[in-house]
């Protein structure tokens, strides 16, 4: 089972980036600024994840903080600011794989299905191509992980970075994809499962 | 890991993660201290973990916030871009409704000598060759209504002013209460003139919608 809060949730107008919004709302150009410069690098990490490329993912992220800037006027409180802006970041980017011209770029890795019999496996580099533990920080093993990363399902791909990589709670994973919390923990445990499995040799 | 171990699979992702309940996390706990299998499991998580957690996050390029505000620039601040919406959206209405204001004014107007309306049928002897005049005028496109009162005042017969006064051609609570009619919703006024001009061609027994020939040609 997971956490329940021991207290409830925290009201999103408690939340220092809604405030910011809420000023930007009354016309307060600096506090988008604020909210740009906060989290415009994590947001740019977000869609590299997905697309795997540094132009691409800038651009991405300039299309989520101009849907921000755009939504500003009608803006209103009902989250926490990063769960907002991660459901936007999270579409915009979910978009962009599916678009057909990118379709083949993200190998198949596995069907997004329960069953494990569905599983197909993923054509990684030979492994005894990098040496062993310094290559644990280099840039090739980093490399494979975003190829491992690359070819998981988008929804698990979405749930492990939201949650590993950009540490939101399951909770707030699951606002972002509209999904249920034991949703997001059956997502992020088979993500993790591939994984593991693709980066054993590592472990 | 033995086969009951894989009941506590999903369980070890979400303990790392901090997600789980404190009964879960007790039991998970309780667990491990009685499994190597689910142990070493862990452990492996736990470097996997520390395998992503090491990847290096993506500098942005320099010219990134630079580039994001050449593409904000072209969009007006949302506050005036909200305002001009409204304008925008405003301005049509308004005419719309000054014209249609103005127009009845002037018909009202016209009308000043009738303070008080006789019921539509208790003035059944009223001329009906002004009626079919009223048909034509009300047929013309906008141009030609707008270049009959030139007409008039040209040469052509003037308008019979107690025909003119003659108010079967509006509601007769519009006549009485011109105030009440000002309150109504622009659509609804609209309706309220189409449906008087129905019923006035009605009582006079010409198909709704239509014109007699012989009223077109009133100059």
């Amino acid at each position: 089972m997971l956490k329940t809060p021991k207290v409830a949730a925290p009201e999103p107008s408690s939340d220092p980036d809604v405030q910011l919004m809420l000023r930007f709302r009354a016309g307060d150009e600096n506090a988008f600024r604020e909210l740009f410069e906060k989290h415009a690098r994590a947001i740019v990490n977000f869609a590299y994840n997905f697309v795997g490329s540094r132009p691409r993912a800038e651009e991405l992220a300039q299309d989520v903080f101009l849907q921000v800037y755009r939504a500003g006027p009608r803006y209103e409180p009902n989250a926490k600011f990063t769960t907002w802006l991660y459901r936007i970041a999270t579409n915009a980017c979910l978009n962009e794989v599916r678009r057909p011209e990118r379709r083949y770029r993200t190998r198949p890795l596995e069907r997004d299905t329960d069953d494990p019999g569905e599983r197909g496996e993923i054509a990684l580099p030979d492994p005894d191509a990098i040496s062993g533990e310094s290559a644990l920080a280099g840039r090739e093993l980093e490399a494979r992980i975003r190829d491992v990363l690359g070819a998981l399902p988008e929804n698990q791909r979405a749930a492990l970075v939201l949650s590993r990589v950009d540490g939101l709670s399951y909770r707030d994973v699951a606002d972002a994809l509209a999904c249920s919390e034991s949703a997001v923990k059956s997502l992020v445990f088979r993500a993790t499962a591939t994984l593991r499995r693709e980066l054993e040799e590592f472990l | 890991m033995i086969a009951a171990c894989d009941d506590f699979a999903a369980e070890l992702v979400a303990y790392l993660d901090g997600e789980l309940g404190d009964a879960d996390r007790a039991r998970i706990e309780t667990h491990l201290g009685t499994c190597l299998a689910c142990r070493r499991e862990l452990e492996q998580l736990r470097r996997l973990r520390a395998l992503i957690d090491g990847m290096r996050p993506l500098e942005l390029s320099t010219d990134f916030a630079d580039r994001t505000w050449q593409r904000l620039d072209p969009l007006p601040a949302h506050a005036p871009r909200r305002r001009a919406r409204t304008v925008l959206w405003a301005a049509p209405t308004l005419a719309a409704a000054a014209a249609l204001a103005l127009v009845w004014y002037s018909q009202v107007a016209r009308l000043g000598g009738a303070p008080t309306a006789p019921a539509p049928h208790s003035v059944a002897a009223a001329p009906r060759a002004h009626d079919a005049n009223e048909h034509a005028v009300a047929s013309r496109s906008e141009k030609e209504q707008a270049v009959a009162p030139r007409e008039n005042e040209e040469g052509g017969a003037p308008r019979d002013v107690a025909n003119a006064n003659d108010v079967t051609e509006y509601p007769p609570d519009l006549v009485e209460h011109p105030e009440l009619f000002l309150h109504l919703p622009v659509v609804r006024r609209l309706n309220r003139l189409e449906h008087f001009e129905e019923v006035r061609q009605y009582q006079n027994d010409q198909p709704l919608g239509q014109v007699s020939p012989g009223t077109a040609e009133v100059g």
